[in-house]
């Protein structure tokens, strides 16, 4: 396996001073009783890549949606700068919506605009007094930077699924946010294209300084990424269900003798066979 | 809005919020947008509309000539049949085709966006969902269903005189003055304000019905499916209670 963008070296510098991202306590019970997290708790800090570790259905999207102020928790709470995102007035949110980067498990791309519009969305929403052409050759220049500047008139439905999560990071990166979020960025992937993506995701987020939390259940990507993680549990760790089973850096989970811990890494590591 | 239900009364009252915003702050409605919904839900409808409504008016004034002239009352085709087209059959029509072609479309595009993620995406985005996303399609129907409604009655009546033309021996302008012998103008916004209020019904509709898909593309053609039979079942009644206001 080849180690591109080797993450340690950020990782201690990241950790002084204050968190971007703090989840405290964090706790959902689905309406129809279904309880999916249970105090889980993390801190995110400044220009770290934070990854969020789980078998399907464990829990891991739920907890985004949480995180990005799109499903309210039942308990508990996230601040991001500081600020408790459940509790601000839409207009306090959309603010923290612009220093934040979502990349969706699907992409999410608007189906009835092309590349460069989708790119272009962030940027016109956010400043309404530049003129258009700027902010176009802006979203031109953010589409480069994933390689997608010969697609960029491109409906998201005559592209493939690695490109279409190319986009949509260019989309997500389009404001230089402080912290990006993506969920499984490289579900669906094969092997090759899932290094790629990693690959650019990390340069492009350090490149602009941002934090990311990064959902996968994908071990090689896990070691490849993460500066820090955690593992949620899921239907099969009992007592461990919805919450958090271990948290620490790669060498921690590598280290760790955790039974839990041993079988995700195990039987993932199966499928993807790492040196 | 983005997760929970979107209940029909929030709807309304975002709609009506935004709406407001819009007027004092033009800008935040994207014209390009709204013109492409209008265009796509409104314009889209008129050779389907016309025809049908030159159809329809030219069966109706056979039925009429034929049942008339067995009373030797003729002369009153024309003006009968401008009260039943335009205050009933027009307005009625229009809005039924408005639901075949544009509500199933809006409630499965709305659908198939909540399936995708592409609202939560927009939301993230710090993008106002109601003037971006629904206010447009909103006005799309508001706006275009009067106006189709309003080509419809001149289509219809066309295609009445199409028959009393040259069986009842009339000219145009003689068409002309026996339709509006008699009958009201009145009947003209009669039909505008109930096109209006189809138009409101049939819209909030496939809004409703869109926005509340959650996930799978079962519960897309579910919903599509929804809004159609309630928007006909909707239209339906508003109908019979408008016109039951209007005759007592
Ligand atoms: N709206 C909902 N109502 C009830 N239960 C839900 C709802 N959404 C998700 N769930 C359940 O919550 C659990 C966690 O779902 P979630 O999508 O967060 O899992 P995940 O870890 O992202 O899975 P995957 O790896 O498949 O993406 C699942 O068992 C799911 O069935
Ligand atoms: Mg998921």
């Amino acid at each position: 396996m080849s180690e591109v963008a080797e993450p340690e070296e950020t990782t201690g510098a990241g950790q002084t001073g204050l968190p971007i991202l703090e989840v405290a306590d964090l706790g959902l019970t689905y309406p129809n009783g279904r309880e999916v997290l249970n105090g889980v708790s993390f801190q995110v800090f400044a220009e770290e890549t934070f990854v969020i570790l789980g078998g399907s259905g464990c829990g891991k999207s739920t907890l985004l949606n949480i995180l990005i102020g799109v499903l309210q928790p039942s308990c508990g709470r996230v601040r991001v700068t500081g600020q408790d995102i459940h509790r601000l007035h839409p207009a306090e949110l959309k603010s923290i919506h612009l220093q934040c980067g979502m990349l969706f498990q699907s992409g999410a791309l608007i189906e009835s605009l092309s590349l460069l519009e989708n790119v272009g969305l962030p940027l016109r929403q956010h400043y309404r007094r530049v003129a258009g052409d700027v902010l176009e050759e802006t979203a031109r220049l953010k589409l480069r930077m994933v390689g997608l500047e010969d697609h960029a008139d491109k409906r998201p439905s005559g592209i493939s699924g690695g490109m279409k999560k190319r986009a949509a990071l260019a989309r997500a990166l389009a404001l230089d946010p402080l912290l990006v979020f993506a969920d499984e960025p490289t579900s669906g992937l094969d092997p090759v294209s899932t290094q790629e993506i990693d690959d650019l995701f990390i340069r492009l987020t350090r490149r602009i300084g941002a934090a990311a939390v990064v959902v996968t259940h994908d071990i090689a990507s896990f070691f490849r990424i993460a500066n820090r993680a955690i593992l949620l549990g899921g239907e099969r760790d009992g007592e461990y269900r919805g919450r958090v089973i271990m948290q620490g850096s790669r060498d921690d989970f590598r280290a760790s003798s955790h039974p839990a811990v041993q079988r995700f890494l195990n039987t993932s590591l199966g499928a993807h066979p790492l040196s | 809005m983005i997760t929970g239900k979107l209940t029909y009364f929030r709807l309304v009252t975002e709609l009506g919020v935004s709406g407001v915003r819009t007027l004092l702050r033009p800008s935040t409605l994207s014209l390009d947008d709204t013109v492409a919904q209008m265009r796509s839900i409104g314009a889209g409808a008129v050779p389907t509309a016309g025809l049908i409504a030159v159809t329809a008016g030219f069966i109706l004034a056979l039925v009429l000539e034929v049942q008339l002239s067995q009373v030797g009352k003729v002369e009153m085709v024309p003006s009968l049949l401008w009260v039943i087209l335009t205050e009933q059959v027009v307005p009625v029509g229009v809005a039924l085709i408005f639901t075949g072609r544009s509500v199933s479309a809006v409630a499965a595009e709305l659908g198939s966006m909540q399936v995708s993620e592409e609202v939560k995406a927009l939301f993230t985005m710090g993008i106002d969902i109601t003037p971006y996303l629904l206010l447009p399609r909103f006005l799309g129907f508001q706006i275009m269903l009067p106006m189709v409604t309003l080509l419809g009655i001149y289509a219809a009546l066309f295609g009445g005189w199409l028959l009393c033309g040259p069986v009842l021996r009339m000219s145009l302008s003689d068409y002309i003055f026996y339709a509006l012998d008699g009958s009201r103008f009145t009947s003209v916004l009669v039909a505008l304000g109930k096109s209006a209020l189809f138009g409101f019904i049939i819209a909030t509709t496939a809004l409703y019905k869109g926005m509340n898909v959650r996930h799978g593309s079962r519960e897309i053609s579910e919903a599509t499916t929804q809004s159609v039979v309630v928007a006909v079942i909707m239209v339906t009644l508003a109908d019979a209670a408008v016109t039951a206001l209007e005759l007592t």
